[in-house]
């Protein structure tokens, strides 16, 4: 009797709970992957000039996987905290914690200014390409800008079989047009050349690697589904490790498939010559335009989708941060519509300043908004994945703190992973002008590095003097929503009955 | 008795129009920790990290009685999220039907062909009194009863205190939160339960 009865809470929750592939699809909607093989890759190939950029999708893919060990591991034991700064804060200390966040926030809305900006750009050049009409990209941009802006404050829930269609569509037509770039290789034969290793070691070897981790940036939202899930424990590390598997087999093979098709030495030049209508102008001549057309129209909505999804995690964690009082209360007030009002307001007044920007600057969309920034951004998330393992090494460390997980997860694995994703930051820093195509003597290879690091360490500044001031405030950092558990109300005057 | 539940449905609903005030997902969540606010406030059940039954007497109103049930119905206590989100499921047409039942409310169907039900308030001074009581109180800085106190956690738990003290002076919105801070241990857990809840609603919202 025992046993039915308590099927019976268990099993009405049950029925609304996330399955392994209900998971995967949203955090790989989430990495869009034709914006990465269209547009992150090809312009990877333009604007670094380096040739090994299958094996860096390959490493990354790898590092990932070490990565993931311990973040699933450290995921099971945080009860929804699902970001990486409540895991920095957990393990490494608030003002870490509240540095992380910072960081974090900045990093995505860079990746959101670039995938609008690029949308911008792609459609802009596909417009002209397949209908001959002339739009500056900045208008397209800032249509793109205006939708997401809505659907960011009303919350429309855009249709999970709609997206799960598009993005079936968009691994399809990526496989399809794999298949012809490697079955036509433009030297006769296929070239292993790009897949050899011994490219990391080459100059941008480790810039080419945040590239790649920038292409993958939205796989650690897994965790954030971790309550809605069927079984927590199994459901989020299988559906983390196959998000990672899926998505690295797929970008490099499509890396591969691109020097595959032009020639190892020819990249480059094509790559300059047709930015991110080279892949649909290698598969044009074997395919036909209608599946250029259909390629064209999933890179848009790719594009599009992505820039939501970071739009959508920037204002989550300004929700989080202003439910826990970090950042002014009125950030954790949600609307009717259960959106993170402000936070969502906030982030699209950010993007329309910095497209602002952009146009007045003249700034190209392809490489300076699409490329420059969301690898920018990707390096800020590799800083993010860094602290994060380093906060799960400490969070399990000392007697009576495995909690049950093996060796592997809590010490090993997330060992390895700082140490490598610290590595990769370092060499990323030394070559950060390769990364983005300028000078070695340009003043940008220092100035966004470098903005993290004031961003972070004003985070870190930030947390203490709460701690001096505000310390129930300072106390609930890292616990996102569940900071409502202590009390963090503010003492008013003694004049409630006067 | 007022039951808490009762007088929060109203007060998430329009007194007129009888739409809510609330998203869905946070309307079921405000109720849910309402239905279970009337349990503890009769001192049957207990809040800490998990909902504890300390008294199975039956209580006089079948909803209640029927949460209590169901409450007792599980071998081991469950945490405190785990009942919100479990009684958020049904809460919604529970407390209609039993608003139904006492005459405070009309179900109307809202369009011929549609299923979807809107209760309307049968008399719509009635509806808006507690709405409009606990503002003033907190306007004019009245004392506050403790049942006033258990509806007004609710009401910051769910976000409903910026429409309530609409333009009302700082004052308001403190004695708002120093009336919530002091209310009774257990009644105080579970409007910060149901606070984080409403927060990982909107954080774990798909999109």
């Amino acid at each position: 009797v025992a046993v039915q009865k308590q099927g019976n809470v268990a099993a009405t929750l049950a029925r609304n709970r996330l399955g392994v592939a209900s998971v995967v699809f949203f955090v790989v909607a989430a990495a869009a992957p034709l914006t990465v093989i269209a547009g992150a890759v090809t312009t990877a190939y333009s604007v670094t000039g380096f040739g090994g950029i299958p094996v860096a999708y390959l490493t990354v893919t790898a590092i990932l996987a070490v990565f993931a060990a311990g973040f699933v591991a450290m995921a099971r034991h945080l009860v929804n905290a699902g970001a990486f700064y409540s895991y920095v804060a957990r393990g490494l200390g608030r003002p870490a914690g509240v540095a992380a966040a910072l960081v974090a926030v900045a990093a995505y809305a860079l990746m959101e200014v670039g995938l609008v900006g690029g949308f911008g750009a792609v459609a802009s050049l596909i417009l002209h390409v397949a209908a001959g009409v002339d739009i500056a990209w900045p208008v397209c941009a800032l249509a793109c800008w205006a939708v997401i802006a809505f659907l960011g404050v009303l919350r429309v829930d855009l249709n999970g079989r709609v997206l799960a269609v598009l993005l079936l569509a968009e691994i399809g037509i990526a496989v399809v047009y794999d298949v012809v770039l490697l079955g036509h290789p433009g030297q006769g034969r296929l070239d292993l050349g790009p897949l050899w290793p011994g490219h990391l070691a080459e100059p941008g070897g480790i810039a080419a690697l945040v590239g790649a981790i920038a292409s993958f940036v939205g796989f650690e939202s897994t965790v954030v589904f971790a309550e809605e899930t069927k079984d927590p424990r199994r459901t989020v590390p299988r559906a983390t490790y196959l998000a990672i598997a899926i998505t690295g087999a797929l970008y490099a093979t499509s890396a591969w498939a691109l020097p595959a098709a032009t020639g190892t030495s020819g990249i480059h030049a094509a790559a300059q010559a047709s930015g991110t209508e080279l892949m649909f102008n290698l598969v044009l001549p074997y395919l036909g335009q209608t599946f250029v057309d259909a390629g064209h129209l999933l890179f848009l909505t790719s594009l599009f989708a992505a820039g939501l999804a970071f739009h959508n995690i920037v204002a989550r964690y300004l929700f989080a941060l202003g439910r826990e009082r970090v950042l002014p209360g009125r950030f954790g007030r949600a609307s009717r519509s259960g959106a993170p009002t402000l936070g969502s307001l906030t982030q699209s007044a950010v993007t329309l300043l910095a497209l602002g920007l952009a146009v007045v600057l003249h700034a190209d969309p392809a490489v300076q908004l699409l490329f420059w920034l969301t690898v920018v951004g990707g390096f800020g998330v590799l800083l993010l994945m860094a602290a994060t393992s380093a906060a799960v090494v400490v969070f399990f460390h000392g007697p009576g703190q495995a909690r049950g997980e093996t060796w592997w997860r809590r010490a090993i694995a997330p060992g390895i992973a700082t140490l490598v994703l610290t590595a990769v930051a370092i060499g990323t820093v030394a070559q950060f002008h390769i990364l983005l195509g300028v000078e070695e003597t340009s003043p940008l290879r220092w100035i966004f590095p470098g903005a993290f690091g004031v961003i972070a360490l004003s985070g870190f500044v930030w947390a203490l003097v709460l701690r001096r001031k505000r310390p129930h405030i300072y106390h609930a950092v890292g616990l996102g929503a569940n900071s409502m558990t202590t009390p963090t109300w503010e003492t008013a005057p003694d004049r409630v009955r006067a | 008795m007022v039951m808490l539940a009762d007088v929060f449905f109203q007060f998430a609903h329009s007194d007129v129009t009888g739409r809510s005030r609330l998203n869905s997902r946070v309307l079921a969540l405000g109720l849910a920790a309402a239905l279970v606010g009337e349990l503890v406030s009769l001192h049957q059940v207990d809040v800490g990290d998990e909902l504890r039954v300390l008294h199975g007497r039956a209580p006089r109103d079948a909803l209640a009685h029927t949460v209590l049930a169901e409450l007792m119905a599980e071998p081991r206590p469950l945490p405190v999220r785990t009942w919100l989100a479990y009684l958020a499921e049904s809460a919604h047409v529970r407390v209609a039907d039993r608003l139904t039942r006492g005459g405070h409310l009309t179900p109307q169907r809202q369009r011929r062909l549609s299923r979807a039900v809107t209760y309307v308030p049968t008399d719509m001074n009635a509806a808006a009194v507690p709405r409009a009581l606990l503002s003033q109180k907190l306007r004019r800085g009245l004392e506050l009863e403790y049942d006033d106190v258990c509806l007004a956690g609710l009401v910051v738990a769910t976000g409903l205190d910026v429409s309530l003290l609409d333009g009302a002076d700082r004052a308001a919105f403190d004695r708002l939160q120093w009336a919530v801070a002091r209310l009774w241990p257990p009644m105080l857990r579970l409007v910060e339960h149901t606070q984080a809840a409403v927060g990982d609603a909107v954080l774990s919202h798909r999109t």
